[in-house]
């Protein structure tokens, strides 16, 4: 997303930095800046804002506040987030509004606003939405904009109008069309969600409003929209039309409902700011699925294990300060003694959320969760269970906790969220938290609430089936955080270290090795892939790598990259031959007569996936008896595994290309002991050649010189004159005659820079003729 | 007595030319690339493991902390595999894709050390072929090798995986390497990173290779999620882990100066006859 140093600018008390400064800053503990663009006054910055922070950062205010954390600056916020009265009329009617499922919309708040005068927008609006790459429409839509972009917030705004009745979200009809702002019609089905008035649907909930009931330059009269959506259901809905709108890629990652107001008041005082005379009704809010509160808990030494630092209290809290969270220090076991006194007595509710309903209601796992306030556990006693260490009753101490199996009712005998799926025998239903001296404090439905009772009497009506430790050290101290209703990233500790660890800076890790007393060893696969090598390489073969796509196989891929590339290779036949064409083609570069090559590669059938090795043989003479030697290499391998080879091996003769099914080859042979890999000195990395797009040339030469004249002295001679284009010399006949030699030799021309001409080539030639003729008794022939 | 590295010299050393005289053929330079890194990890007490290239859905995504209806699926281009389906070990349905990562090796790896009752570290490097469904050119292709580090154990921490990375990467370009995280996401993380390494050239004074800046964007890192500890059968309370990956290609390419992914793939013994 675009950011406007300006807009961010006015989040923040202090001066930013020069964009030096913020890009780099950003980039190591935050985001990365993809793009910086200057503007007359202003400069914009690309910003990659990943899922994980789209619920708060995709916005200038959550980035400010970002910006405050990584630069340790005061963030200040607009106040325009707030509720203000004084164009508030009572007579305007409030809209009234309907949600169908809170699982879908969690909160739906709107306003009508009277009396707006629809025209362009002033130009400080206009230069921050363009500015960010926005169109400016109107002063009502563009305040809508400017919301979503200041606070990740999408609204919407309808001309009241067009709105007969509640507006309410419901699915769609089946048949239903819609058309959108920008003339596009939608058949819709019953799985979208849209907001409607009694009569029709109005727009995509989340995603795109529609045209019917837009803003017109004669509106006067708006209802605002501000509503929460599943994120799941807008991200189906939203690939499902193939629509993806600046709005719908904030709901799919999920927005925290205190937005909702904040948008709604912030839109209504931009707007009252931008048309002075309007009236504004009382705001509607359909509030159903409240958001709940998250404590998340981290101790200094937990911080510190997950980091490998040895960071202070003092860097903790400083950190927790500039990152504007609220925390309260608690040593648990003083916490769990103090809380527990004060809930006895309350009620048992079943089933209920220790975030929903403590400490009004319990049951007896969301009160282990309340009391181990700052530490996080799985909900479900079973799943506590799983999660928590085995203690002996001898060694049972305050704060463990005690598992029963009430033999009623619904028991569980393997975890549900925790470990899913993990075994449970003895079966758990009940948990409760020993507190020294026998007594345990739980909340049973025995008693209808919270009660503290003795061992004898806990397990009268249950049988105990084990204890659990939750923490090492109930006395060691935690931070825990009051977290940001925005930041819906942060819900265990591991996220706070991340905070904490990227604003003090990662570049203060001190690097550690593990101190493993042991050699790793290499999986046998690889293993005996690198003995074949050994065998390919010393009968000259080379090692290539082919594509795994291709026209022919048995499993196919859905949306490949061209028609041709949608299947998975079943063979490596394909790739072999393709690559023995190129490589016999530039044999005379490569300066070999016959081309021998091989890979291994994973192919596929319908139900397995094998790994498979393959060789071929190529180029050469009528001569060259390619099958013995591949008969040979076969022999060869199975007589270094001592397995029967032949059976898995498919051959093909023209070309000569052989395919081992290299899984069967190895199935019974044993697990590699010691490490072992083909290792061998590395080129320098200056020695590698870019490889020429162009075609090389070829020409021969033959020359007759004296008698004591060598092969090096001709090439040299050659080697100088024909210059840097000249690739590769061979000699490839040799014969005396009258006290004379006679060599030939093959000259292989390359540029690197284009298709050589045979004018260009005709030249060289004659430079070479020429200086080799000019030599004493020389003759090219 | 002879070192590890040593005992793997199989293979004159030298340049291209004398091996073509010897009748020695050419190993291709990513083959050369994972036994060196594998070496390299050994030496630390890593294994190397090996596994699928079509991998179904729940070890590719799910079990890495992605599920179905995450934006995060977003952040990868899949090749996903048609009529192809099976079920997960809590019964679902799952379809299948061509790997996105090797980080499936991490939930298999897990797995295997639950399911056999091997002791902790879990320590291992999976290098293997990966896909991505993204046009192609110079930089990209849609099939190539990465590296995967992955450490599971008591004491495992962001600092001791920088360590790991200091020493790959120092050893793999032959000089003192310093690497730097950055604040980052992935969803199989938290605390989350991307990693830049130290140009090797020019040691942070600016070059060509790093682009003036002195830093190589290398790969992702991070602290292995809870959730994905969970997923191959560990309990994250009493285990932590870290995992980082990167393109093999990259490091080739870097290393050896060559200007085009594609050439490595394309069967050209003008490139592997320089190795």
């Amino acid at each position: 997303m675009k950011f406007s140093k300006q807009w961010l600018q006015d989040y923040i008390v202090e001066t930013l930095p020069e964009n030096e400064v913020v890009v780099d800053t950003l980039n190591k503990k935050s985001f990365e800046v993809e793009e910086v663009t200057s503007l007359p006054n202003d400069t914009v910055y690309d910003i990659k804002v990943l899922p994980n922070r789209a619920h708060d950062a995709l916005g200038h205010r959550g980035m400010a506040r970002e910006l405050c954390a990584d630069l340790g600056l005061t963030f200040k916020e607009d106040s325009r987030v707030e509720k203000r009265d004084d164009f508030t009329n009572s007579l305007v009617p409030a809209p009234v509004l309907s949600v169908n499922d809170a699982k879908f919309c969690s909160r739906f708040m709107s306003m009508r606003i009277d009396g707006v005068v629809v025209e362009e927008s002033p130009e400080w609006l206009k230069t921050r939405l363009e500015a960010i790459g926005q169109r400016s429409i109107n002063n009502i839509v563009d305040a809508t904009n400017y919301v979503q972009f200041a606070l990740n917030k999408p609204m919407h705004a309808y001309d009241t109008r067009s709105i007969k009745g509640t507006l309410a979200t419901r699915f769609a009809k089946s048949g239903e069309v819609l058309t959108t702002l920008d003339d596009k019609e939608l058949a819709l089905d019953e799985k979208t969600l849209v907001i409607a008035d009694e009569e029709k649907s109005l727009g995509l909930a989340g995603i795109k409003g529609g045209k019917h009931s837009g803003i017109n330059e004669d509106t006067t009269s708006i209802i605002l929209e501000s509503a929460n959506f599943n994120p799941s259901l807008i991200r189906k809905t939203s690939q499902r039309y193939d629509l993806h709108t600046d709005a719908s890629k904030r709901f799919e990652n999920g927005i925290a409902n205190s937005l909702i107001e904040e948008g709604l008041y912030m839109t209504a005082n931009l707007i009252k700011e931008l048309c002075k005379d309007v009236e504004g009704s009382v705001a509607t809010d359909v509030y159903l699925r409240k958001d709940t509160k998250y404590h998340v808990g981290i101790s200094l030494s937990e911080l510190n294990m997950i980091l490998g630092t040895t960071y202070t209290n003092n860097d903790v809290e400083s950190t927790l300060r500039r990152l504007s969270f609220s925390f309260e220090k608690i040593i648990p076991e003083n916490y769990i003694t103090e809380t527990y006194k004060a809930v006895v007595g309350v009620p048992y509710k079943n089933p209920s959320s220790m975030r929903e309903d403590a400490p009004h209601a319990f049951n007896c796992s969301s009160l282990i969760s309340y009391l181990y306030k700052g530490i996080w556990m799985p909900s479900i006693s079973v799943d506590k269970y799983v999660f928590s260490e085995r203690v002996k009753l001898e060694e049972l101490r305050f704060g463990d906790l005690v598992f029963a199996n009430s033999g009623e009712g619904k028991i569980y005998f393997e975890s549900v969220e925790f470990l899913r799926g993990t075994k449970v025998p003895e079966g758990v239903d009940h948990v409760g938290m020993y507190l020294g001296g026998g007594k345990i404090v739980h909340s049973t439905r025995v008693h209808g609430k919270v009660v503290v009772e003795s061992m004898e009497e806990f397990s009268a009506t249950r049988k105990i089936v084990g204890y659990g430790r939750v923490v090492e050290n109930l006395k060691e101290e935690r931070y825990v955080v009051n977290v940001p209703s925005e930041r819906l990233d942060i819900r265990i500790k591991e996220d706070l270290a991340e905070e904490i660890g990227r604003i003090l800076g990662y570049e203060k890790l001190v690097p550690v090795l593990p101190k493993l007393s042991r050699v790793g060893l290499v999986h046998k696969r690889l293993f005996y892939e690198d003995k074949v090598r050994e065998i390919l390489l010393n009968h000259g073969f080379s090692e290539v790598m082919t594509y795994t796509f291709g026209s022919e196989g048995e499993v196919s891929i859905i949306k490949g990259l061209a028609g041709d590339k949608e299947k998975l290779r079943v063979s490596l036949r394909k790739g072999m031959e393709e690559s023995l064409k190129l490589n016999v083609h530039n044999a005379p570069l490569l300066g070999q007569k016959v081309i021998k090559i091989f890979e291994f590669g994973n192919v596929f059938t319908k139900d397995s996936e094998i790994k498979k090795l393959a060789f071929a043989l190529g180029g050469g003479t009528k001569k060259d008896n390619f099958g013995e030697e591949a008969k040979s290499i076969v022999k060869e391998i199975g007589e270094t595994f001592g397995v029967d080879v032949s059976k898995f091996v498919s051959c093909e003769e023209k070309p000569c290309i052989t395919e081992i099914d290299f899984d069967a080859v190895i199935e019974k042979l044993e697990e590699p002991k010691e490490h072992e890999v083909l290792t061998y000195q590395f080129l320098l990395g200056s020695s590698y050649k870019t490889v020429s797009p162009y075609p090389f040339a070829l020409r021969d030469i033959a020359v007759f010189v004296g008698s004591g004249t060598g092969e090096d002295a001709v090439k040299e001679i050659i080697k100088s004159e024909a210059g840097s284009l000249l690739t590769r010399i061979e000699m490839f006949d040799k014969f005396e005659k009258d006290s004379k030699i006679s060599y030939a030799f093959h000259l292989v021309f390359l540029s690197q820079e284009k298709t050589l001409s045979d004018i260009e080539l005709d030249e060289i030639m004659n430079r070479v003729t020429n200086a080799l003729n000019s030599k004493e008794g020389w003759q090219v022939r | 007595m002879l070192s590890q590295e040593e005992r793997g010299l199989k293979l004159p050393n030298g340049s291209s030319p004398d091996q073509a005289k010897l009748g020695l053929g050419h190993i291709h330079p990513i083959t050369i690339a994972i036994n060196r890194i594998s070496s390299i990890f050994s030496r630390m007490g890593f294994d190397t493991v090996d596994g699928p290239e079509l991998e179904n859905e729940w070890h590719n995504f799910d079990a890495l902390n992605v599920p179905g209806d995450h934006p995060a699926r977003d952040m990868q281009d899949t090749f996903w595999i048609k009529d192809m389906r099976s079920k997960n070990k809590y019964g679902e349905d799952v379809g299948y894709v061509l790997r996105t990562h090797t980080s499936n090796m991490q939930i298999r790896a897990m797995e295997k050390y639950v399911a056999e009752g091997r002791d902790f570290p879990l320590a291992i490097c999976c290098p293997g072929k990966v896909f991505r469904n993204e046009a192609t050119d110079a930089t990209h292709e849609a099939q190539f090798y990465q590296i995967e580090g992955f450490y599971v154990a008591k004491d495992s921490s962001l600092s001791m995986m920088v360590g790991v990375m200091q020493k790959l990467f120092s050893e793999f370009f032959e000089t003192d390497i310093v690497i730097r995280l950055r604040s980052s996401y992935f969803p199989f993380v938290e605390p989350g990173n991307e990693f830049d390494m130290q140009c090797f050239k020019c040691k942070g004074s600016g070059c060509n290779i790093c682009k003036q800046t002195g830093w190589i964007e290398i790969g992702g890192a991070g602290m292995v999620h809870p959730r994905v500890l969970e997923a191959g059968g560990i309990n994250p309370r009493e285990y932590r882990g870290f995992a980082f990956g990167c393109g093999i290609d990259r490091m080739v390419m870097l290393k050896y100066g060559i200007d085009d992914v594609r050439l490595l793939y394309n069967g050209d013994l003008r490139v592997v006859n320089q190795f």
